[in-house]
Order: C-alpha cells, then sequence, then structure tokens
C-alpha cells in the first residue's frame, strides 16, 4: 500500500474551500433553516404542553405523519449502506468520490427519523421504561435495537475513513485552533504509515460487511411495525423486502440529490462526473422497477383475491378518498423518474425536436398556465363550478393534461443533453414521491372501516407540518455544517484509485 | 310533595315487614353430599331441614342450585319427608369444581337457610382458556442474542483498529511523516 | 436525565411487581382447589334495541374522558329488512394482539384473563390501537377534564380513573366492579331499562346472569347459535354474540325489543 501524501494536490482545492471560505449564501440557508427549526421546536412545545391534540390524529386514524417522516428518513438512511458497503465489498471503483456523502446521508437521516418516534409518543418523558421494561416480542423493541445498532454503525462507518482526511486537514494551515484541535483529536495521530493503513483497511472492511445486514434488518423490523398487526394493507408477507428496496430506492435519489447540489454549489463537477450520475441513475432505474415490481405483486394479489377488507382499501386507494394522492404518487415518484433516467440514453427521443409545436419554452408556459388554472379553480371555487368564461371544469382539466404531457415531451430533448440534470431531478420526484407513498402505506389501512362505521378523515395540522418541515430543515442543517467541517469528497480514497480511475475523474464535464 | 307521605308509607311497610320476618323461626340445613365423583356419576345429596331446636320440618320444599361467581341457578327440588329429610341429586358433566347449595326458600312461619357443599368432579376436562407466549423462546432469544453481539463485537473489532492506528502514531517520532 | 428515569423506575416498580405477579400466576389449570376465573360476556344481539344506554353508563361509571365510547353500538343489517344493533365493548382476547405489540408491557392480562392497562407504564406509541382489530382503543390526545368526583378515586388499571393525557383508555370489563362480586356496568343499565341483553359469568363455572337470570352458559350459547365477532382473526375474543335473527324463536325471557320506528307498511317484510 503506497503511503498517501498528505499535502493538498491543486485539484483538490475544490472540496477544502468549503471548509475555509463560507459566503453570504451560507450564512442565509443558515438563517432560513435555524428559524424552520425555531417554528418546529415551537410547534413541538405547544405539543408537549398540551398534549397531542393540536395534531389532526384521532381514535381511528392515530398514525400520521409523523411516523410518515420517521419511515421515511429510516429508508433514506440506507444511502450510505448500498453505495459504501455495497460497492466497496463489490470492488466498484466508481464509488470512491461518492461515499463520504452518502455515510453522512445515512447518519444524519438516522439522527433526524428516530426521534420523529419520540415526536409522536403521547408520554415522551417514559422514554426509558422503553429500556426498563421493553418486551423482546414487541416490533417496536425489535426497531430500537435495530435502530440504536445500526446508528452506532454508521457513525462509526463515517468515521473510519475519514480519518486520513482529518489527519490532511489537522495538518493544513489556516484552520482556526478549536478546529485544528477538534482535527488532532478526530485525526488519532494518524500519519500514513503502511501499518496504520492495514488497520484501518481492517476496520473499514469489516464495518463495510457487518453494515449491509444491519441496515437489512432496520428496514425489515421498521416495516413489521405495520406487517404484524391485521389491518387490511398492511398485514402483508412481502413488506420486510419491499421496505427494504423502497429504502434503498429512497436512499439512492437522496444521494443523487446531494450530488447534484453540492456539485453545483462547490464546484465539485471534477470529482462528481457525469459517469457518476450515470451509474447512479442506472441504480435508481434498477431500484425503480424493482420498487414497482414489489407494489404491482402486492396491489395485484390483493385484489385478485378480493378480499372486501382489501378490496375497500384497493378501491380507496385507487379511485377513492386517496386516488389523487395515490395517481400523483405513482406519477411522479414511480414512473416519470424512469422515464427520466432512461431519457438520455434513447436518441429517438431527438426525433421530437422536429415537431413544430413541441418548443420547450412555451409548452411548458402553456402548460403552467393551465395547471394553475386548474389548481386555482379546485381550491378556489371547488369543481362544483360549472364553468369559468364558458369553459367548464372538465375542459380546463383535460386541458391542463395535454399540455403537461405536451410539455414532458417537449423538455425531453432538451434533458436529454442533460443527463445530470435529468438524473437529479429524476431524484428530486423519487423522493416527493416516496414520502408520499409512506403516507399512502400508513394512513388508509388506519382510516379504513374496522368495525361497521364509516371511513375516517385525517387532516395534518400547523404543528405537524412545522415539525415536519423542521425535520428536513435539521437534515439539511446538519448536512451543511458537515460540509463545512469536513470534506465532503473522500480524498484519499479518490487518490488511491488504480490507473483506470482518474481518466473517469477527467472525463469531460458537461454543463450541468 | 306526593313523594313525603308515599316514603313513609314505605318506611312504615318495612317496619311491618321486618317485625313480621324476625317473628320467623329460624331453620338450618344440614347435608350429606361426597366431597368427590367421577363424571357423570349421580351426586347424591342427603339433606335435613331442622329448625333451631333440631325439630324436622317436613313437607318443606328444598332447591338444589349451582352457586357460581355471578349467581345461582336452580337445578333441582325435592320435598322434605316426615324426618325434614330430602334426597337430591344431580348429575354434573361441565364444572370441575362445583358449588352445591341446598336451600330452603322459607315461610312467613319459617326463616330461610341453606347449606354449600364443594364436590369435586373428577374426569372433567374444562376447555383452558388459549395462553399467548410472551416473549420469544430460549431459542429464538440465544439466537438473536448471538447475532446482535457478533455485531456489536464488530463494532468493537473496528473501533479497536482505531485504537491501534492511534498506537501505531506513539511508535513514530512526533513530526515524522512516512512516504 | 438520571432524575427521570429514576423516578419512572419509583413510580413504576409496584406496578412492575404486580406486573410480574400476574405474569406469574397461571391460568386454566384444571384439578386445582382455587378457582381459576375465565370471565365472558355474552350480547344477546336480538334482545338489543340499540339505544345506546350501555355506552352512557359505561362513560358515567368510569367518568370516561372526551365522550371516547368504551362499548361502541353500531348500526348493523343483514339485509335491508333484517337490521339490529350490535354493542362492541373490548373483546378482551385472550390472544391479543394489542397485548403482542405493546414495547413496556403497559397492557396486559390479569389471572382472570380480563385485558387491563397501567396508565402508570404507558408511553403512549398508539402501537395497541394500531393492532387492536376492534377498533376498541381511544387516546387521551389532551389533558382530560378533571372533575371533583375523579379526585376520590384511587388509580388501579382496573379502575383507571383520574385518566392521565398520553395514555391508551378502553373498556375493562369493569374489572373493579367484578372483583367486588358486582356487574359491569353496562349489563346493569341494560336489565334495568329491560333489555337484558348482556350476560356476565365465569366459563369455568358455565354459568353466566344478565342481572336477572342465572343460566348456563353453553345453554345460552346455544340456544342463541352464539358467534364471536371476527373470530377468524384467532383472537379468541370472551366476548360472545348471540344471532340477531332469533327474535322470534328466542324462547329465553327477554323481552323482545320494541318495534322498531321503521314504516310497517311493506308487505315484504317479515
Amino acid at each position: 500500500m503506497t503511503p498517501t501524501d498528505l499535502d493538498v494536490r491543486p485539484e483538490e482545492a475544490p472540496v477544502l474551500r468549503p471548509l475555509q471560505h463560507s459566503g453570504p449564501g451560507f450564512w442565509l440557508l443558515i438563517a432560513t433553516l435555524l428559524g424552520v427549526i425555531g417554528v418546529g421546536v415551537y410547534a413541538y412545545v405547544t405539543q408537549l404542553r398540551i398534549g397531542l391534540g393540536v395534531t389532526g390524529l384521532n381514535n381511528r386514524i392515530s398514525w400520521g405523519i409523523y411516523i410518515t417522516n420517521f419511515v421515511f428518513f429510516i429508508g433514506v438512511s440506507h444511502a450510505g449502506t448500498l453505495i459504501s458497503a455495497i460497492l466497496r465489498v463489490t470492488g466498484a471503483e466508481w464509488r470512491r468520490p461518492i461515499t463520504r456523502m452518502a455515510e453522512a446521508i445515512t447518519v444524519f437521516a438516522l439522527l433526524v427519523g428516530a426521534p420523529m418516534v419520540l415526536v409522536d409518543m403521547g408520554r415522551p418523558e417514559r422514554l426509558f421504561n422503553v429500556f426498563l421494561f421493553g418486551r423482546l416480542q414487541s416490533p417496536i423493541l425489535w426497531d430500537v435495537i435495530s435502530i440504536t445498532t445500526y446508528m452506532m454503525g454508521s457513525l462509526l462507518y463515517l468515521y473510519l475513513p475519514m480519518i486520513p482526511d482529518l489527519a490532511q486537514l489537522r495538518d493544513t494551515p489556516g484552520f482556526s485552533p478549536w478546529r485544528h484541535s477538534l482535527y488532532r483529536q478526530l485525526a488519532v495521530g494518524w500519519r500514513g504509515s503502511p501499518r496504520q493503513h492495514a488497520f484501518l483497511e481492517q476496520g473499514i472492511g469489516a464495518m463495510a460487511i457487518i453494515i449491509i445486514p444491519v441496515a437489512i434488518s432496520v428496514h425489515t423490523v421498521v416495516s413489521w411495525i405495520f406487517g404484524m398487526t391485521l389491518r387490511a394493507g398492511w398485514h402483508s408477507t412481502i413488506f420486510g423486502p419491499y421496505f427494504v428496496i423502497g429504502a434503498i430506492f429512497s436512499g439512492i435519489a437522496a444521494i443523487i440529490t446531494a450530488m447534484g447540489a453540492f456539485r453545483r454549489v462547490y464546484r465539485l463537477e471534477r470529482f462528481l462526473t457525469p459517469d457518476h450520475f450515470q451509474k447512479l441513475g442506472y441504480l435508481l432505474l434498477t431500484l425503480n422497477l424493482l420498487y414497482l415490481y414489489f407494489t404491482v405483486s402486492e396491489y395485484l394479489t390483493i385484489s385478485y383475491g378480493a378480499e372486501i377488507k382489501d378490496v375497500t382499501l384497493i378501491n380507496a386507494l385507487f379511485y377513492g378518498a386517496f386516488s389523487r394522492m395515490f395517481w400523483v404518487m405513482a406519477i411522479v415518484g414511480l414512473i416519470l423518474p424512469a422515464i427520466l433516467t432512461v431519457i438520455p440514453h434513447l436518441p429517438v427521443v431527438d426525433r421530437l425536436r422536429r415537431v413544430p409545436l413541441l418548443r420547450p419554452v412555451p409548452a411548458t408556459a402553456a402548460a403552467l398556465v393551465m395547471a394553475s388554472l386548474a389548481v386555482g379553480v379546485h381550491f378556489g371555487a371547488g369543481p362544483q363550478v360549472g364553468a369559468i368564461g364558458g369553459i367548464s371544469y372538465e375542459t380546463i382539466l383535460v386541458l391542463a393534461a395535454v399540455t403537461a404531457g405536451a410539455a414532458v415531451l417537449a423538455l425531453l430533448p432538451v434533458l436529454r443533453q442533460r443527463p445530470v440534470a435529468s438524473i437529479v431531478i429524476a431524484s428530486l420526484l423519487v423522493n416527493v414521491g416516496m414520502w408520499l407513498k409512506r403516507y399512502i402505506i400508513v394512513v388508509p389501512s388506519m382510516a379504513l372501516p374496522l368495525t361497521r362505521s364509516e371511513w375516517a378523515t385525517y387532516r395534518p395540522t400547523w404543528v405537524e407540518w412545522s415539525i415536519t418541515a423542521a425535520a428536513f430543515a435539521t437534515f439539511i442543517l446538519l448536512y451543511t455544517l458537515f460540509a463545512k467541517l469536513f470534506p465532503l469528497i473522500s480524498l484519499w480514497e479518490v487518490r488511491e484509485a488504480p490507473a483506470s480511475a482518474p481518466e473517469t475523474a477527467h472525463t469531460q464535464e458537461a454543463a450541468a | 310533595m306526593k313523594t313525603l307521605p308515599v316514603a313513609l308509607l314505605t318506611i312504615l311497610g318495612f317496619a311491618v315487614f321486618a317485625a313480621s320476618a324476625e317473628a320467623a323461626s329460624p331453620t338450618r340445613v344440614t347435608l350429606t353430599a361426597p366431597s368427590a365423583v367421577e363424571l357423570g356419576e349421580e351426586i347424591e345429596l342427603e339433606a335435613r331441614l331442622l329448625t333451631a331446636g333440631g325439630a324436622p320440618l317436613a313437607g318443606a320444599v328444598l332447591e338444589i342450585r349451582q352457586v357460581g361467581a355471578v349467581g345461582e341457578r336452580v337445578i333441582g327440588e325435592a320435598t322434605t319427608d316426615a324426618q325434614g329429610v330430602a334426597f337430591l341429586t344431580h348429575r354434573e358433566y361441565t364444572v370441575p369444581v362445583l358449588t352445591l347449595r341446598v336451600a330452603f326458600r322459607g315461610t312467613p312461619a319459617q326463616a330461610a337457610s341453606h347449606a354449600d357443599v364443594s364436590v369435586t368432579v373428577a374426569g372433567i376436562e374444562v376447555e383452558p382458556s388459549v395462553v399467548m407466549t410472551h416473549s420469544p423462546g430460549p431459542a429464538i432469544k440465544t439466537t438473536l442474542f448471538l447475532l446482535l453481539g457478533s455485531v456489536w463485537l464488530t463494532y468493537i473489532y473496528a473501533a479497536s483498529r482505531v485504537a491501534r492506528v492511534a498506537l501505531e502514531d506513539r511508535r513514530i517520532p512526533e513530526g515524522g511523516r512516512s512516504r | 436525565m438520571k432524575a427521570v428515569a429514576a423516578t419512572g423506575a419509583a413510580a413504576t416498580l409496584p406496578q412492575a411487581a404486580r406486573l410480574v405477579a400476574a405474569w406469574g400466576a397461571a391460568p386454566g389449570r384444571h384439578g386445582r382447589a382455587h378457582v381459576q376465573r375465565r370471565w365472558v360476556m355474552v350480547i344477546d344481539l336480538a334482545a338489543c334495541d340499540g339505544c345506546k344506554k350501555c355506552t352512557k353508563a359505561c362513560q358515567a361509571e368510569h367518568l370516561v374522558p372526551f365522550e371516547q365510547e368504551w362499548i361502541r353500538v353500531y348500526e348493523a343489517a343483514n339485509n335491508q329488512y333484517d337490521k339490529y344493533s350490535m354493542p362492541v365493548p373490548c373483546q378482551h382476547c385472550e390472544v391479543a394482539p394489542c397485548v403482542k405489540v405493546c414495547p413496556v408491557n403497559a397492557t396486559f392480562h390479569n389471572p382472570d384473563g380480563i385485558v387491563l392497562i397501567d396508565h402508570n407504564r404507558c408511553v403512549g406509541c398508539r402501537f395497541c390501537m394500531a393492532a387492536c382489530p376492534y377498533g376498541a382503543r381511544s387516546f387521551n390526545w389532551t389533558e382530560p377534564k378533571h372533575t371533583p368526583a375523579e379526585s376520590f378515586a384511587q388509580y388501579s388499571p382496573e379502575y383507571p380513573v383520574p385518566h392521565r393525557k398520553g395514555t391508551v383508555e378502553k373498556c375493562m370489563l369493569c374489572a373493579h366492579r367484578v372483583k367486588m362480586g358486582r356487574l359491569p356496568a353496562c349489563l346493569e343499565i341494560c336489565t334495568k331499562e329491560g333489555m337484558r341483553a348482556i350476560w356476565f359469568g365465569d366459563a369455568n363455572e358455565n354459568l353466566v346472569t344478565n342481572g336477572a337470570e342465572v343460566k348456563k352458559l353453553t345453554q345460552l350459547l346455544g340456544e342463541g347459535r352464539a358467534f364471536q365477532y371476527k373470530e377468524e382473526l384467532g383472537t379468541h375474543p370472551r366476548v360472545y354474540y348471540l344471532l340477531p335473527s332469533r327474535r322470534d324463536l328466542t324462547n329465553s325471557s327477554a323481552p323482545r325489543p320494541a318495534a322498531p320506528a321503521e314504516d310497517n307498511s311493506d308487505p315484504n317484510r317479515p
């Protein structure tokens, strides 16, 4: 193992620049995030004071968007495991620039997701009862054990590969004394010697192997919170694998989003190349199709068997009370991302340019106009309104759908020229879609009539939305602060790449 | 204000009743019964109704009742003969520990009385309530413990590697970097 | 942090001891001299007239907060002419999904089979509410209004008064009355009002009463063509229901329910 050079190379300057300089944009972002978190804290204090009655929850739908957030964030936390651990174990070299960002996502998603359960508890001060009197038979206890184990593991797995970079930072002049002291302590005397390398590789290798089954167990036991009950839509045998696939899917999307954001903001094009996005795009597409497969399998099985409670649920999802959200989720989260990840590889899309009416800018403008009209009419006057200026509401809806389709087709050739943007947009859509999917999993099964009474309804209140926003803000804040303190790219691993790898680092950069 | 005279009359009525009840002479029932029988075997009870003074009460109706936590159920009756003795029988098929009560309802002249006996009926299999498991069995617990243990041991191993890295630093002279 | 843990432990240790004792008691062993109770409730759907006085009596008895309904009366129908009302209390399942999933052992079976809740232990996770297939549980979403009557009560899981914010509530089969040899509040009001639709007793003794008469449980169940609600789920509930359609066939002494207010002019109506 060649000893690494602890001097900074010139091409690595962009990675270290954020640690040394903070522009006004950074402070503005921090201020905004702290503002959102402040509102969330106020909302939680209100909830502590008055009780969970400030939420929209009721005796029939007693779990809502807090649990949705919990499942979502734990799902996102599978990012690090896949990229870092599986790709490391299989020896995929292209993972090198991405691993730290992925591992950081895991840690922070866990740090934000696990407390969502505390937020949902009626007596959070009795949390220790779970540890003192925990019943091993309860899926919640499996959750506690699993998530604690995963959190510890991902912290270790984030920290170990950081050590050489921390040593480099320790030896880089220009940091404030407390930061220098932080780096020095965390670098635990790394000198880059062969023996130290050997120890480090042993540690990282062991963690990479053990963290994979731990991560799989985490989202499996989260799924069993639902799967072990007797409710329609929950009591499914495939929930374990279903949730794991969904988690990895969410996780990849989160990584792509984070990569896209930091690549643009910190000018990391040299490290995060279109090739990385393309490969992650393949992974995203694979998981997308896998998730579609599981979803179809689930819904087809229960609708074919046609037990009354299942059919009631399916009708509500496909046609009834939850249909709008369901179809938005399906199109935004499952169909569109698949199209967007595939598009850059389809030359046939270029033929769309020749269609005279499909100019991107006018088509998009028309679609936005019709969409806002439709939304405005729906929330403003409601669908009962017969017509606006002689045009009926149905016509407006149809026109909105048509122009939206036209805009998508017009934009496809544009996206084909911008593969990175295409994949990043796909990942954003996946994040939104998967949050909606978790909602679709949690709420409709509780709204279902259990004992011959009507469907219950649930409308989240400002408290729940504020705390949700604060959770996302906390995640972004932690990540931004991490990017300020530690390099986002694992420099020593990139340097260590075999001779062929630097080629991919220097492939031509496409404007993103 | 109609309630006041009604209330007064009721109290008066109770007082008269109580007074007359006290006039009824006390009786007692003595009971001979087996303490254990087989399933379906006839439980023969010999009940004797006597006044407090010991004189037998003939021609009285004695009821045999099953006594339970929520009440009593009459399952038979018999009349006492000249010696105040009545024979009552019952066959039991469902209750393993049967509490039987032979009761004399009482007349205006004779006070009510009863005697209880507990009979164990062998051979009755009470449908046991289903007992759910409250924790995984020892096999599962051991497997879980071993799995979790191996995970945390791996963590400790990884942490030990960090410790070795730190220790290694002590061996190299301070400030020296190996190239 | 430590103070919280210490107070938490101190508050829950007596309950822990009680729970340990409760778990230690073995149910249903025949042949022992001491009697093992197996409480069951039988609800005669032919006699129930849907007046919901049982709900109100239960609410009054337990000072139930937030108009929670611990016994809910549903309107059901076999067909458009054969409507009936179905009171559904907590079914006190022998294989209770709620007890299975509680992470802290706050809900448990007492030795007689009644499912109770320890409100000093409950952390308000509401997993039991998600798991119950009968929708029997309610949650105290905010601080319950504390009436003066409440302050005289000594809290126990059998009689969970005063009520606690952030914990789960449900029917306790009036365990506090049953302990003293009385009958559940819903049963007493139903008998007092004349329907006599609710029966209660010890299945091991094969005796149940509706407050007016005492009957053999097996006989009542046989005559009434008894069924259990959602019994295919394998919860083994302790509540039996007697078929509503035997209104004309029943020979029990329960009075016929009052004629429903619907229109009787339909010649096809049985």
